[in-house]
């Protein structure tokens, strides 16, 4: 293949790999070691229960589900598990996979699946918290909720979900103490929160870095890392690891080093990746084409916020340096911090999810975009179609493709292909030769 | 019962007639989570879009094809300008599929005010009062700047008093169907409730008033009583399908039925803490109830109040909310309450024939026991 730039393995890969295996061996063996776990969203979760101790293991649902999802044979057996339940195939992808793992009886890497001690879980997604409801009731523990509303959010409007969110945590907490029997410890959520928040920033400067050319990180290899951030951003070896990788990409983006050494097009694949195709990314690199990311690698596992016509890394809470005042002060802040988040605008209309995706592509430099219809998830197609309008206006070509990114028994791998290379082609993009 | 049934044929007619009767302006919604009382309060005539059940293909460049067709179909009456006559649209945090067909509608159709009201997800939780109690009085706030003039709390207790009283004539309408041979069908008890949907209340109260005059206690009808449960469903064709297979619906758990007018506004002081109270507290959409299912409750008496038989749930494809109760619901159902159920997926644009040798099975199995 032609190349341009010189490339090489991140040193990175090897210790995300370590980390993930011992999450999910934390998580496996949380009982035998007397911890309590529970389950949850992957943002912003996990800092409220660690206020409960030490001996607290939180699984993120995300990323059991896209662990679940490259193995297909697995994967087609988790759902028909699901669908012999009477639920339905079109419902949301990452449920039915986490549900297949609840209903079999077994984790992706081995072992059963474990019994959780509670589920404390943030509205965010729709989705997500009747999920939950069903793994609750499955297993039989209990379950608590934390409403964070889609909607508006600005100015006085802010303010009252600030308030809201924070008098329903203020509950939460009482509700965990009451159902754990420990004692909520102040200290221990903010540490947690800090640390949650410093992954979160330090992923967010990871690709703000990534904006150079060449790319130092593509797509494909951002999935081993930021799954860190999605599993296990409360913990201190996450933001070691953060900063450890923020190093490694600047040091990359200062040498040149590329993630695709023929890099001479960039585009974002927007949504979740077709898990069970992820040869798609190398199918890319063949073009000359580096994939630059997407909602789910920006937006879900960075913080990020917006500025007139780009995407910076958002700035910790200043009392992450001065110190809380008590514990309403934290919990308002921590309210804040993910009710401002672009994240929530991304999900709430076409008209944010717009402004985000032309931000997206002005940040990282990309000269085209792909938006599949991912019909397995409802919540995170919001206004996609209409993105492509916005594009259009910037001047950035898109195409579409409709898809199951989740279940491959809905995904035609030759006809998805046949839309990108032909749009490509229209690109004036031809294969590279070997 | 024709005047009902004229209402939804001429729906847009009528509200066209309404404006240039009163020279109000008219206000279309996306969920019955948009608390209707302040709109009327302002002197705004509420109404709900609804779709057309005729197929179309004009959503396709905005909104994907694993939306529910129904909140497709309210996209499109909009993209076809049926809707022109609005001058306000507002949701209410509905589901992701409503919310979707809105966010397009903002972007392509030119309704002149369009609002997006804070609807807490988790109902039951104690905080959701007072805060959706906040967001309703910016509610306010934006309808007084809209029209001009403020709200007053005499308004404000003269449309709770008007909505009450249209929730209390539709439970007598409703009670009349708890009789062992109901003196009104399913199809015209959901005429009623769409009916209402879309004009005035004063002048439906006036109308249920009339009815209920009229109307027997016990009536001749006789049949399989049916429960309908399920998705937004505005199908009376359906019902009139299942009914005259020897069906006979009695009772329902749909927004586009008892859900929208069990409860009453409790009068307080605090106006909008009263509203806000009222939509917290009625019986939930799929995607409002947790943690606990408190629809399972309030199903659960609806089949006894109604001695239901069976149930038949509906759900519009792709309706992800209430895909993820149907099974758990289903199951209840049968376990719990000893009653079967059918489950039929439909689409707005489906001709309700297509169901009939479903119904017909399901409704043979009950002679046979």
């Amino acid at each position: 293949m032609q190349t341009k730039y010189q490339t090489k393995p991140f040193e990175c890969w090897q210790k995300a790999k370590e980390l993930r295996l011992k999450q999910w061996r934390d998580i496996a063996s949380a009982r035998e070691h007397n911890k309590l776990l529970t389950t949850g969203f992957c943002v912003g979760v996990a800092p409220v229960v660690m206020g409960l101790g030490d001996d607290v293991e939180f699984m993120a649902c995300e990323p059991l589900a896209a662990s679940t999802l490259p193995d297909v044979a697995y994967t087609t057996q988790c759902f028909e598990a699901v669908e012999a339940r009477g639920f339905a195939r079109d419902l949301c992808g990452y449920a039915r996979a986490y549900w297949g793992n609840v209903f079999t009886n077994r984790l992706p890497m081995g072992g059963e699946f474990p019994r959780f001690d509670f589920i404390f879980e943030r509205h965010w997604c729709d989705t997500l918290v009747k999920q939950l409801q069903v793994v609750s009731e499955y297993q039989g523990v209990p379950y608590h909720c934390i409403d964070f509303p889609i909607g508006p959010a600005e100015g006085e409007r802010l303010e009252l979900k600030v308030k809201y969110v924070t008098a329903q945590l203020h509950r939460g907490i009482e509700w965990m103490e009451k159902t754990t029997g420990h004692t909520w410890d102040d200290e221990k959520f903010i540490q947690a929160f800090k640390n949650e928040v410093l992954s979160r920033t330090l992923w967010a400067e990871a690709l703000y870095v990534n904006k150079a050319i060449p790319a130092p990180m593509d797509q494909k290899s951002m999935y081993p890392f930021f799954a860190i951030t999605m599993m296990m951003p409360w913990k201190q070896e996450s933001v070691d690891f953060h900063r450890a990788l923020l190093d490694e990409v600047r040091d990359r983006a200062a040498h040149g080093i590329a993630a695709v050494p023929s890099e001479r097009y960039r585009l974002i694949h927007e949504q979740i990746p077709p898990w069970h195709f992820l040869r798609l990314f190398r199918i890319l690199e063949n073009y000359g084409v580096v994939a630059m990311g997407s909602h789910h690698t920006i937006l879900i596992p960075g913080d990020f916020r917006e500025t007139e016509e780009e995407l910076v890394p958002a700035v910790v809470p200043p009392q992450f340096n001065t110190g809380f005042k008590n514990r309403e002060e934290a919990l308002q802040v921590y309210a804040r911090w993910y009710l401002e988040s672009p994240l929530d605008k991304f999900y709430l209309s076409a008209q944010d999810r717009s402004r985000l995706i032309t931000k997206f592509a002005r940040t990282w430099k990309v000269n085209g975009v792909i938006l599949p219809i991912n019909r397995g998830c409802t919540f995170g197609g919001m206004g996609i179609l209409e993105t492509k309008l916005a594009l259009r206006e910037i001047g950035i070509p898109s195409v579409e493709y409709e898809a199951n990114l989740v279940d491959p028994r809905d995904f035609d791998a030759a006809r998805v292909m046949d839309i990108i290379e032909t749009f490509l082609d229209g690109q004036g993009l031809k294969p590279l030769a070997e | 019962m024709q005047r009902f049934r004229e209402i939804i044929e001429k729906r847009h007619d009528y509200a066209r007639e309404w404006k240039a009767r009163t020279g109000g302006k008219a206000l279309g919604y996306f969920c019955t989570y948009v608390p209707e009382e302040i709109i009327y309060a302002a002197g705004v005539l509420p109404l709900r879009v609804l779709g057309s059940h005729e197929p179309q293909d004009v959503t396709e460049r905005y909104m994907g094809s694993m939306y529910c067709p129904f909140a497709r179909d309210v996209l499109a009456q909009g993209l076809k300008g049926k809707y022109d006559y609005l001058d306000g649209v507002a949701i209410a945090t509905p589901c992701v599929h409503m919310r979707v067909a809105y966010s397009s509608w903002e972007n392509h159709v030119p309704t002149p005010y369009k609002y997006y009201l804070n609807m807490p997800g988790k109902v039951q939780s104690p905080e959701a009062k007072p805060y959706l109690a906040a967001e309703l009085a910016l509610f306010k706030k934006s309808l007084e700047e809209w029209i001009g003039k403020p709200i007053g709390n005499e308004a404000l207790d003269k449309a709770i008093e008007v909505y009450n009283t249209n929730r209390r004539l539709m439970r007598q309408i409703y009670d009349l169907r708890r009789q062992s041979k109901p003196s009104l069908t399913g199809a015209e008890a959901m005429e009623i409730v769409l009916s209402g949907m879309l004009m005035d209340k004063e002048e439906h109260n006036r109308l249920l008033a009339d009815v209920l005059k009229k109307l027997p206690i016990e009536g001749t009808r006789d049949g399989i009583r049916l429960m309908l449960i399920g998705s937004e469903n505005d199908d009376v064709e359906m019902v009139r399908l299942t009914e005259s297979l020897g069906g006979m619906v009695v009772i329902d758990e749909l927004c586009t039925g008892s859900r929208y007018f069990w409860n009453e506004v409790v009068p307080e002081q605090d106006r909008l803490l009263a509203i806000a109270a009222r939509y917290i507290d009625r019986p939930a959409c799929p995607i409002k109830d947790y943690e606990s299912r408190r629809r399972w409750t309030h199903i659960t008496q609806l089949a006894k109040d109604y001695q239901v038989q069976g149930v038949i749930l509906m759900q519009q494809k792709f309706c992800d909310p209430h895909e993820f109760d149907i099974p758990p619901l289903m199951a209840m159902l049968k376990e719990k309450l000893n009653i079967p159920s059918l489950f039929l997926e439909s689409d707005v644009t489906i001709p309700a024939g297509q169901f009939r040798t479903r119904i017909e099975a399901f409704l043979e199995t009950f002679q046979n026991t």
